[in-house]
């Protein structure tokens, strides 16, 4: 608990350390799980969670405990980020564009959304979500799931606005096209 | 299709909801792979302690040292005006100092010897008296003797003072303070804009002052003259 109390004692106001608390008790194991998927071969996990948390508690009032997924996919959105930039800087990550070359058919711009309006659509798209490149994930993670606006997603992943609405532009793109995509594949075999 | 806006926004909730989806079954993989404890290592806390203590030193640093420096200050200025006024000279021009503000009384350190044993009132002699003057009233006391002198017109006053204290106060305003010499011994003449002056001077370790609105040389013959 000591870590919690330095952690702590860096907040002003008893709600905000009220809060903290919470989120650290909740989603500490998350983050470290989190930051192991990217860098426990380096043992650099704990260093990335204590990076998190800082940036965590510069950006607590964008917390939400009230919703509990959008709370979790904060942290460890940041987490994930943290550890991307740190493998980033050490020159052991590297970020794969090969969405960004797909080319975008405006003849399909209506054709997802039936796609996606049964079961069997949505699972594609989840499929499609979990193949969204790196670039692409935390933006849409903060976007939709911890739903936060676009100027606050750039100040926690430290990137300018029009970079975020245009990836998050982009990944809608990617993910429309990956499903008319995929159904094509499946309509073939 | 309905219409291209109502699409986007059906979409949009959507996706919204297989993102939470995908985010829960990532989260749910990570933690399943997962099997290390996930409390802060030994290390890791000390790393942390040392982040902590840099982060709060910074600000801190800086206010320590203008609260040090200030106390430093202000306790060398306390100490040196404390030691300075255990010095004679330097207690009456602080007195000298704070009378010029107030325009109240004007002081003057006569320094008197006090291992001397000798007792003078009464026992001095005047072997000067000016001219036509004469002893008019006296009035002696344990602290001071006081001998006033006058020629029906002009006055002046010989005093012998019996004070342990080498500090001695004349209530004079807008007095001028000069030092002069009575018989080896330094003495200070005090005197004001409408001409009245007090000499105090240091004889046999007893102060004594001869006051009045007479002439400086008058004064310097009776100090000079009193054995």
């Amino acid at each position: 608990m000591l870590v919690l109390t330095v952690y702590l004692s860096m907040l002003e106001t008893e709600e905000e350390q009220d809060k903290l608390e919470t989120v650290y008790n909740r989603y500490y194991a998350s983050m470290r799980s989190t930051a192991r998927r990217y860098v426990g071969q380096y043992s650099m996990d704990e260093d990335i969670v204590h990076e998190a948390i800082l940036t965590v508690i510069e950006n607590l009032d964008m917390v939400d405990l009230s919703k509990e997924w959008s709370a979790k996919s904060f942290v460890c959105t940041i987490t994930a980020n943290k550890a991307k930039d740190w493998l980033k800087h050490e020159k052991k990550f590297q970020v794969t564009e090969v969405e960004n070359t797909v080319m975008y058919d405006e003849d399909i711009e209506h054709m997802p959304l039936e796609m996606v309006l049964n079961m069997e659509g949505y699972y594609r798209l989840i499929r499609c979500i979990h193949e969204l490149g790196e670039t692409y994930h935390d933006v849409c993670m903060l976007r939709y799931v911890s739903e936060l606006r676009v100027c606050d997603i750039a100040t926690v992943l430290n990137l300018h606005q029009k970079t975020v609405s245009a990836r998050l532009s982009r990944a809608n793109r990617i993910l429309k096209e990956k499903i008319v995509n995929e159904k094509i594949v499946e309509g073939k075999v | 299709m309905i219409n291209r806006k109502v699409d986007d926004a059906v979409f949009d909730v959507i996706l919204t909801h297989a993102f939470r989806e995908a985010f829960a079954q990532e989260m749910e993989q990570i933690e399943a792979e997962d099997s290390q404890p996930a409390q802060p290592s030994e290390k890791h806390r000390k790393h942390e302690r040392a982040y902590y203590k840099k982060m709060r030193r910074k600000p801190i640093k800086v206010m320590t040292i203008v609260r040090g420096t200030a106390a430093c200050v202000a306790a060398v200025i306390c100490l040196s005006f404390g030691a300075m006024m255990f010095s004679p000279p330097v207690r009456a021009a602080v007195v000298d100092t704070l009378v010029g503000f107030f325009e109240k009384y004007v002081a003057v350190d006569v320094d008197v010897d006090k291992d001397s044993k000798a007792i003078f009132v009464g026992e001095y002699t005047m072997n000067y008296v000016p001219h036509g003057f004469e002893l008019v009233d006296r009035s002696e006391s344990s602290a001071i003797n006081r001998y006033k002198f006058s020629n029906g017109s002009e006055y002046f006053k010989l005093c012998f003072y019996e004070t342990k204290d080498s500090l001695l106060k004349f209530d004079m305003e807008q007095g001028n303070t000069t030092q002069l010499e009575i018989n080896g011994e330094l003495a200070y003449l005090i005197q004001n804009e409408n001409g009245y002056s007090i000499l105090v001077w240091i004889y046999d370790g007893k102060t004594m002052s001869v006051e009045g609105v007479i002439n400086i040389k008058t004064m310097q013959n009776i100090a000079k003259n009193i054995s």
